[in-house]
């Protein structure tokens, strides 16, 4: 194997991000369906922009994306993440797939799925191969992501053909878990609930990994931005603490019982509009403003099933007194437009602040409505000022110490 | 690997190779063959068989050599044969195996192919005999080894014209031995359920040398095996496949290969896998009923079963044929 003296597997230390480091191959040989193999490279790079710019990550292509190739940039590592997109062929039940490379003379040349892990495996330091497929319906990555945890890559992921605008969402959820250190399973969580909205079939992105829990990518650098909209920083104490864990300490139990007596009067802090690609992210914000003792209203946790939903959210707009509206990677979503609309009729009458929030994966320029254009920004994407406090600030009108 | 499923009811005819049903039709109606049969039974082949190989060979019980009777054993289980036949164990470096007797089968394995072969490819190779037991092939297969001197002695008697029905028969019996590997590798292949596997012990049985065993590129492999199917859109190379295969008892290891994948890409492996009771047991054109031992549909009157050998009744409600509702 091509491993080197210093970075054997048994003494590779784990590496800690950023920069996360990317390999890209885009293979599109030319005797299978073609793709335009440029444009989806931009494409990659024009979604990951946000992190390439913040220096979260840094990408590199294999071009072209042959056998030699792939293995001397495996070779000039480290690398963190494989990413490839193209054909391939799979057959579950046989337990047999391949990835589809190119030769030196452009046409397909596919490498079998433990072929294909062994070449992997020479970079020490790779944890996550990602399969993406370029649109052959057909393909099923699925037996080489076991083949490559069958040869100790930690963790892989399958796609199944997807819209540019899945792709990017997909992208953007996917390396912004991964950045902040979520397992495997947590990370395709986010991906797929931001899929869902797109219409894409979720049952076509698939996991393989040898310890779904565990986390990737161990050790958070100081330089890496603290992105609490999806992973809730150190939590103040004391009752803040308790609150979130709910380990029944006193001050848990008291700040429990003070959200419960806001909820009973109806006396919501602050309204959480968001696009439902997002949820995940703004449920952690959620739960972590309950550990400050605020109380959020977050349609999840306050529409009951079965019962009509817009008086409810109407009677909410009416008497809350803060909103923060949250901008991910998904844009503003349809039925966000509404409630923005609504709450910009309740803040014109009643003066209520209404907070724009960019979460981690927004793109580098979001696009937001023309009246949250004035407001000042909570933003996420960024560590100075500390986009916990400032949040905290909007909500209360009071400037935390 | 995960767990592999068993096919419990599984038919032959659910995964017989179409050139192997083809092939055994153009056969059955090849002159001579029952009178062929009857000689090889009365010639007692299959005791002197059994007697031959029970003294060269070393035999594979429960208690020597357990893990290759526990190989058999799964083969068994999962291709659903109840009856385990007996594995013995050659001399010889090539990896190579091979099945021998109708009414008692065993197999016998080469040594050298318990050196080089994985424990998943062992099985592939064992399931491979088995399948041959299971579709009936021993008996033809067997046929096929005594030709040569059963038309010398019909040649002699004949004043050789017995030799050129001989000869016709022969062609035709080796034809149709080359197109059964074709269902034995299916039969192997669903018994380890890893075409991974089906592939790299025909990439070994091609001669792959040991030192690349570890970097094997099955991909390779099947590419090779699609420029060799792709051929035969020049009508020139049909023919000379055909007369360079013509001669012999398998066909070409990359032919194997081509076959099996094409299988598993037009979804027939995964058809059979899901439901391997399939077809239901109907009777095709032709068919008068169903041999009451093996299974293997029965064509017009045929004194013996092709599949086993088994002698067939002539009279209705003789018990040998089965009526599918029987």
């Amino acid at each position: 194997m091509l491993d080197s003296p210093s970075q054997s597997p048994s003494t590779y230390q784990r590496p800690t991000i950023p920069p996360l480091r990317v390999l890209v191959a885009v293979a599109s040989p030319a005797n299978l369906a073609r793709f335009d193999a440029d444009q989806a490279w931009n494409h990659l790079c024009e979604t990951l922009r946000p992190l390439l710019e913040r220096g979260s990550i840094e990408l590199l292509r294999v071009a072209p994306a042959t056998e030699a190739v792939l293995r001397s940039c495996l070779d000039a590592g480290p690398w963190h993440v494989l990413h490839f997109i193209g054909h391939g062929r799979g057959q579950a039940l046989a337990h047999y797939g391949a990835v589809v490379l190119e030769n030196a003379e452009g046409r397909a040349r596919g490498l079998n799925g433990r072929y294909f892990a062994n070449t992997v495996r020479s970079s020490a330091s790779l944890r996550l191969v990602v399969l993406q497929n370029a649109g052959d319906a057909d393909t099923d990555f699925a037996p080489v992501c076991e083949a490559l945890i069958g040869e100790g890559v930690s963790a892989a992921i399958a796609t199944g053909p997807m819209s540019d605008r899945a792709q990017a969402l997909f992208l953007a959820k996917l390396y912004s878990a991964i950045l902040l250190q979520f397992d495997a399973q947590a990370a395709l969580v986010e991906a797929r609930h931001a899929l869902a909205a797109t219409g894409f079939d979720i049952q076509r992105l698939h996991l393989a990994s040898r310890d779904p829990a565990a986390t990737l990518f161990a050790g958070r650098p100081a330089d890496c931005p603290k992105d609490r909209d999806v992973a809730p920083a150190p939590v103040p104490a004391p009752a803040a603490a308790a609150a979130g864990r709910g380990d029944g300490s006193a001050a848990a139990v008291e700040l429990a019982m003070q959200l419960e007596r806001k909820r009973a009067a109806c006396e919501y802090d602050v309204f959480l509009c968001h696009n439902t690609a997002d949820k995940p992210g703004v449920k952690r914000i959620g739960q972590w403003l309950k550990t400050q003792g605020i109380l959020p209203w977050l349609d999840i946790w306050e529409l009951p099933p079965g019962r009509a939903w817009q008086p409810i959210l109407e009677k909410q707009i009416d008497s809350i007194s803060t909103a923060a509206v949250f901008v991910g990677a998904a844009g503003v979503g349809p039925w966000q437009q509404q409630e923005l609309y609504g709450f910009l009729g309740a803040f014109v009458s009643r003066q209520c602040p209404v907070i724009p929030v960019l979460l981690a994966d927004a793109p580098v320029a979001p696009i937001l409505p023309v009246f949250l254009r004035a407001m000042t920004w909570v933003d996420f994407r960024v560590e100075d000022p500390d986009p916990c406090r400032q949040l905290l600030w909007g909500i209360t009108g009071q400037q935390p110490a | 690997m995960s767990s592999k499923r068993t096919l419990t009811g599984l038919r032959p005819q659910a995964y017989e190779h179409p050139l192997d049903t083809k092939a055994l039709d153009a056969l059955q109606r090849t002159p001579g063959l029952d009178t062929l049969i009857r000689k090889v039974n009365e010639w007692g082949y299959e005791r002197l068989l059994r007697i031959q190989l029970t003294g060269s060979y070393l035999r594979v019980t429960e208690d020597s050599y357990p893990d290759l009777q526990r190989l058999l054993r799964q083969a068994c289980e999962t291709l659903d044969v109840p009856s385990v036949p007996d594995l013995y164990l050659a001399a010889g470096g090539e990896s190579n195996a091979f099945t021998a007797g109708v009414s008692k089968p065993l197999i016998v394995i080469n040594a050298g192919a318990v050196d080089l072969l994985t424990r998943d490819e062992l099985l592939f190779v064992l399931a491979h005999e088995v399948g041959h037991i299971k579709s009936g092939h021993v008996l033809y297969h067997q046929v096929a080894d005594c030709l040569p001197a059963i038309a010398q002695v019909i040649g002699t008697a004949t004043f050789r014209l017995g030799e050129l029905a001989g000869a016709g028969l022969q062609f035709a019996l080796l034809r149709w031995k080359r197109m059964s590997e074709f269902t034995s590798d299916r039969a192997g292949l669903l018994a380890c359920q890893d075409a991974n596997t089906a592939i790299t012990t025909m990439m070994k049985l091609a001669g792959l040398p040991q030192k690349y065993y570890g970097s094997i590129n099955t991909e390779d492999f099947i590419a090779q095996a699609r420029t060799f199917h792709d051929m035969d859109t020049d009508k020139l190379n049909l023919v000379l496949k055909f007369v360079s295969t013509m001669g012999t008892t398998h066909p070409w290891t990359v032919m194997r290969a081509s076959h099996l994948m094409e299988w598993i890409d037009t979804r027939g492996y995964e058809k059979v896998l899901n439901s391997p009771q399939s077809p239901a047991l109907a009777l095709p054109p032709g068919v008068s009923g169903f041999c009451a031992k093996c299974g293997r549909p029965q064509k017009g009157s045929g004194l013996f079963c092709p599949g086993c050998g088994t002698r067939l009744p002539q009279a209705a409600g003789d018990g040998g044929v089965m009526a599918p509702n029987a």
